[in-house]
């Protein structure tokens, strides 16, 4: 379990993050959404350990504050939304990186490249991917560092900042797939995430940020609806439900199928 | 990417341990011109048939291998192999192929400790490599907290502060010059020209006491650097101790780099030059890297020197002219094929 109470981040003397509580449960992928600036990101940053908080966290039972940087390491990974890479490693030399400090986990770098799509892309230069490739290596490189959904202490957690921004269409679902399958092979998945079809379609649970606090957690149906959601980004948004089999777009062009 | 059938594509590492071997080879390659060529003649097959028959070596053949040649070129050997590795730590620190500490001020900042304990310290030996020390960990911790947020280092923050450190370190230099004696100025002239030309037996000790626990400490912080180059915020995440590892490289940088400008003055490029070719050659792996710069720093120096030696004999050229005359431009194509590749 991932349970956090009452979490309040000051970044100079504003508060971003002001009294939110929030919990996760392994076996789902738990989306956190909310317009920019709503301390998504932030709430995140707290739960990996990167940023000082108010308030009370613990991840499978670990006071997040208080825990080393390889015990913490052991139990979570996270993929920020850009991670720039300082020298010319190749795509494997990437991977590898997340074995860490404590290597010992039996992860093949080249299983988690296929995982992600980019079989065969081992022997390429990462500062000559697109950023695309580039967002998917990373997402190799913290399977790696996690090496399996659940070990001996408990499920493992993917904490996952906009994973998809950088991503087209088709490796959008591939990388949801893949938490979805994550999640449900016992490990948890935190998503920050700004699309809320794949919010929909993929997260178990929703938190729904505004402003700083939080405006709902729960089931990903209830917490998206009209009201709450036209609320919380400022902007008239209805919910419609798709049909029933295949997949299918619904247009929008400016007046191209107005009758 | 191909010999060993035990590599995976992408892994660069058996290739660099070939080097490895490679840089060994010429290292005893170049030690062995350095100490057979200079002014004097000596022949080294001969001392060495000598020895193997027993003769006993000539009187004025051992007086110039063992009080000349040799403690230059073991002097030569430590600082080439400081200067390449505390290149590469600085450029692990900073994330960025260009952070040379020649070039960003942290010579220079050793260079100020030298002349402030050379002018104002007494002639006590030790203090003027220990003042090196301290300047050039100043100016690393300074540019640090100027050019690095929230570990991301901006090159051309840190490239100015680096210009401004190195102006302000003349400048006091300067004063400090002003304000010396004869004997203190004799001393500060010589060593300000960069040269190898006083290498003793003592000066190798106290330059090797700074310089060796750095050559056997930094591939240990190989890991940590890699995963430095990720960012901070990601190589906690992936589990290092980045604090830890900062701090380590900080000082590292700053014991190699202060005991060198204090054995032999400002002998530029090397650090640039030698992180960089081996990059090029095997990727920039540190725990392969900063032992491999540590082997072609020294070559390179030795080499160097004894080109330094040779060129203008029975005179010298002072050895940091002859780097920089070399270096120089491979920085300007460094800094071109980057422009190309951020561009």
């Amino acid at each position: 379990m991932l349970i956090a109470e009452n979490l309040t981040v000051t970044l100079g003397r504003r508060p971003v993050l002001d009294g939110v509580s929030f919990t996760a449960r392994p076996g789902e992928v738990t989306a956190i959404v909310g317009p920019n600036g709503s301390g998504k990101t932030t709430l995140l940053r707290a739960l990996s350990g990167d940023l000082p908080f108010r308030g009370a966290a613990s991840l499978n039972g670990v006071a997040i504050a208080r825990a080393p940087v390889w015990q913490l390491a052991a139990l979570r990974a996270v993929l920020a939304q850009s991670t720039p890479v300082g020298f010319a490693f190749t795509v494997l030399e990437v991977v590898r990186l997340g074995l860490g400090a404590s290597a010992g986990r039996e992860t093949d770098p080249r299983a988690a490249l296929a995982q992600v799509g980019l079989a065969g892309y081992e022997a390429r230069l990462f500062p000559e991917l697109s950023g695309g490739e580039q967002a998917r290596v990373h997402l190799a490189r913290v399977l790696v560092q996690l090496g399996a959904p659940t070990g001996p202490d408990g499920p493992r957690w993917l904490f996952l900042d906009e994973p998809v921004a950088a991503l087209d269409i088709g490796h959008q679902l591939q990388v949801m797939r893949l938490a979805a399958g994550f999640a449900r092979a016992g490990g948890g998945v935190v998503a920050v995430l700004h699309d809320l079809n794949l919010t929909a379609e993929f997260a178990t649970t929703t938190t729904l940020l505004a402003g700083g606090r939080l405006v709902a957690q729960g089931p990903t149906a209830e917490v998206l609806c009209d009201t709450r959601l036209s609320a919380a980004y400022r902007c008239p948004i209805r919910l419609n439900v798709a049909p029933e089999a295949g997949r299918w777009f619904l247009p929008q062009m400016a007046g191209a199928l107005h009758s | 990417m191909t010999g060993l059938s035990l590599t995976y594509p992408g892994d660069r590492s058996a290739r660099a341990v070939r080097l490895s071997w490679g840089l060994m080879a010429a290292l005893v390659g170049a030690s062995l011109l350095a100490l057979g060529l200079g002014a004097a003649s000596v022949s080294l097959p001969g001392v060495v048939g000598d020895l193997l028959a027993g003769r006993g070596v000539a009187p004025q053949d051992q007086l110039v291998l063992m009080q000349i040649r040799l403690p230059r070129l073991v002097l030569g050997l430590l600082i080439g192999a400081a200067l390449g590795v505390s290149g590469a730590l600085m450029q692990g620190l900073f994330r960025n192929p260009l952070a040379d500490p020649g070039l960003v001020g942290v010579g220079a900042g050793a260079g100020l400790g030298a002349v402030l304990a050379i002018v104002l310290g007494g002639a006590v030996a030790v203090s003027v490599p220990l003042a090196a020390f301290l300047g050039a960990w100043g100016a690393v911790v300074l540019l640090y907290r100027v050019a690095t947020r929230g570990g991301q280092t901006s090159v051309a923050v840190l490239l100015l502060a680096g210009i401004a450190l190195a102006a302000l370190a003349g400048a006091a230099t300067g004063v400090l010059v002003y304000l010396a004696d004869d004997r203190q100025l004799r001393d500060l002239t010589f060593w300000s020209m960069g040269s190898l030309g006083g290498a003793s037996w003592a000066k190798c000790l106290w330059a090797g006491a700074f310089i060796l626990p750095v050559l056997v400490l930094a591939p240990r912080l190989g890991a940590g650097l890699n995963a430095l180059a990720l960012g901070e915020a990601a190589a906690r995440q992936i589990g290092h101790p980045v604090e830890r590892i900062k701090t380590l490289t900080v000082l590292a940088v700053a014991a190699a780099t202060g005991a060198a400008t204090a054995a032999a003055g400002g002998i530029g490029f090397i650090g640039i030059v030698v992180p960089h070719l081996l990059r090029l050659a095997s990727g920039p792996d540190h725990r392969r890297l900063l032992p491999n710069a540590a082997l072609l720093g020294a070559a390179l120096l030795v080499l160097a020197d004894t080109g330094a030696r040779l060129i203008v004999a029975p005179a010298e050229l002072p050895i940091g002219i002859l780097t920089a005359l070399l270096g120089a431009p491979v920085f300007l194509w460094i800094l071109l094929r980057q422009a190309r590749w951020e561009g």
